[in-house]
């Protein structure tokens, strides 16, 4: 008796399907941390850092990998939207890192240490917007300078150096909490 | 880039604790020096903002719909359905195709335009290449087509008695030689009294066709003067019988009269007779001889008529004797004028044309089969006219692809430049 298997109707995902997978699997979180620093809202951060994917879905197609890395790409039409957000709500946000964070110091790490986290977080509030966008680029989201140079438009030389006088600014002020 | 961000190596030591903070960052060691560096740099990780759970299951949610656009972003979904539409042309590599699709479109339209603008198709007698052109030069509208029926044998030698009408040289008005072929167009000269000016004209013609079809051809001159209604005033044909040796070089010569009115149509049947190796038009105004021939006949006509009042009026023998004598010259002078007013008048009416008809090896059967010499000449002349229609359109399109690109390259600076003043104007917290 012959019998027929009927195959599963399972869209098999392309390869720029399964590539878009992948960076929404690695870069979800990055993401959201780094358009959650440059707008200082979680709410409004939620909904750009879907927004950014929304956009970079339907351009996922136009991505030239000479241009770039995939995460670079990303996050670059993050920034666009953030920006534009920002251009739409021209008000200010609180920052991202509420005092909640506060209750993530363990008591055994003592005074000294909640001093010096209080005194960085204060540190990177103080920065100026472009400065305080290169911490979110590089310490929240984890991008390459050489990444951080195509997101925001500058050779990556100067992105590390720009990098670096931010760094200095958060040592100072740890230093001086000490 | 602007000028301070020019590639510039960086300070070995600034790259070597960017270099630590990176280590830091993936849980790698650093050089004991720096180890506070990396603590910093944990420090400031550890400030990382952290999506809620419930944002991380909307984002999933997203993912797995696909990332669809919001029902507001219209554009956005236009957009959307566009992108997934060239999505597949994208895979295939027809981007890199796109350059070559468009230079082939602007070539197409380009020689379209270059082949209705040529004429080839507009010509007559199944294709054959043909270039309506004026004497001028310029594109004409192609000449009513009047297939000439040719004879069965002609004589050699064919003599006309040539009526009182002799031929008034004028200056040639244009001309045209090698390279137009047999359904050239005819001068749109303008009806000779329509405007009140009386102008002579002339035309030579000369035409070549090849052995076999000069006999034909010849035949063809008397049936277009037929057709049209004019006449033959002198012919001479001579040789172009393949049949006896050396006589295969034959050449015609016709001296015709065209009527002005049947010109435009008879200069097309003629032209159709064969190659034109040349054509001259010549016009004469002779306006003025009208106009003196006019005022002399008036003068005379009332110059009689006073002298036969006179005849009335007189009562000797001799004074009549007198009278007569001066109005039979007055007579005579009248009728010479109007005979020349006549003339002026046929010579108006009625046009010299010059036809000469060679044999010739090397000129293709008049409208016969398409040659490959015809198929580069036409190739040519596509091949101008479509490199000049290209021409005329990137000079018309030129324009509004250069305010386009400025357009679209000021909005984008203006949009950056807006981003920038949004993240600029956010104040630190």
């Amino acid at each position: 008796m012959e019998e027929t298997l009927a195959a599963p109707a399972v869209r098999v995902p392309n390869d720029v399907e399964a590539e878009f997978e992948a960076l929404y699997r690695t870069s979800r979180d990055d993401l959201y941390a780094y358009v959650a620093g440059l707008l200082r809202d979680r709410a409004a951060a939620e909904d750009v850092t879907a927004l950014a994917f929304e956009r970079a879905y339907r351009r996922r197609h136009s991505f030239n990998p000479k241009r770039g890395t995939r995460r670079a790409w990303l996050f670059g039409i993050a920034r666009n939207a953030a920006l534009d957000e920002l251009r739409r709500r021209r008000r200010q946000a609180t920052l991202a890192s509420d005092p909640a964070d506060d209750a993530v110091i363990a008591p055994e790490q003592g005074a000294e240490v909640a001093l010096r986290r209080a005194a960085l977080r204060a540190a990177i509030a103080a920065l100026v917007p472009r400065e305080r966008e290169l911490v979110a680029l590089k310490f929240f989201a984890g991008l390459t300078n050489s990444e951080i140079a195509t997101v925001i438009g500058i050779s990556e030389t100067n992105a590390g150096t720009r990098l670096h006088r931010v760094v200095e600014k958060l040592r100072r002020a740890c230093d001086e909490a000490e | 880039m602007r000028l301070s961000e020019r590639e510039m190596p960086l300070d070995p030591e600034i790259e070597r604790e960017l270099e630590a903070i990176d280590r830091a960052l993936a849980g790698r060691p650093v050089d004991p020096d720096l180890a506070e560096l990396a603590l910093l740099a944990a420090e400031v990780r550890a400030e990382r903002p952290e999506p809620s759970s419930g944002a991380e299951a909307v984002l999933d949610r997203l993912a797995e719909e696909g990332f669809p656009a919001r029902r507001s972003d219209r554009l956005g979904r236009a957009s959307r359905r566009a992108s997934d539409a060239l999505a597949g042309l994208r895979r295939k590599g027809a981007r890199r195709l796109i350059p070559a699709f468009s230079a082939a479109a602007v070539f197409a339209i380009a020689a379209a335009v270059g082949l209705s603008e040529s004429g080839i198709f507009a010509g007559d007698r199944g294709g054959a290449g043909t270039l309506p052109t004026t004497a001028a030069g310029r594109p004409a509208v192609p000449a009513e087509t009047n297939a000439p029926r040719h004879r069965a044998s002609p004589p050699a030698v064919e003599q006309y008695a040539p009526p009182a009408v002799s031929a008034t040289g004028g200056a040639p008005a244009g001309r045209v030689e090698n390279g137009a072929r047999s359904a050239i167009a005819p001068l749109a000269l303008s009806p000779a009294d329509s405007t009140g000016r009386k102008e002579a004209r002339n035309v030579d013609l000369e035409l070549a066709t090849a052995p076999d079809d000069f006999r034909d051809a010849s035949d063809g001159v008397l049936d277009v003067v037929r057709d049209h209604h004019g006449f033959v005033l002198s012919s001479h044909v001579s040789g172009g019988d393949p049949s006896v040796e050396g006589a295969e070089r034959g050449r015609a010569a016709f001296d015709l009269r065209i009527p002005a009115g049947e010109m435009s149509a008879a200069m097309g049947d003629l032209s159709d007779l064969g190659h034109v190796v040349s054509r001259t038009d010549g016009t004469h105004d002779i306006t003025k001889r009208f106009v003196s021939d006019r005022k002399r006949i008036d003068a005379l006509t009332a110059a009689r008529d006073r002298l036969l009042r006179q005849l009335g009026e007189t009562t000797t023998i001799a004074e009549r004797q007198s009278i007569r004598a001066r109005l039979r010259i007055t007579e005579a002078q009248l009728a010479s004028a109007r005979k020349d007013m006549a003339k002026a008048r046929q010579r108006v009416h009625l046009v010299p044309v010059g036809v000469t008809i060679v044999a010739d090896e090397n000129a293709a059967a008049s409208g016969g089969a398409w040659s490959i010499g015809d198929a580069f000449h036409d190739a040519g002349r596509v091949l101008t006219v479509t490199a000049g229609a290209a021409l005329v359109g990137g000079a018309a399109i030129l324009p509004f692809a250069i305010l386009a690109a400025l357009g679209v390259a000021g909005w984008r600076g203006w949009a950056r430049r807006q981003r920038a003043h949004a993240l600029d104007a956010t104040t630190p917290g």
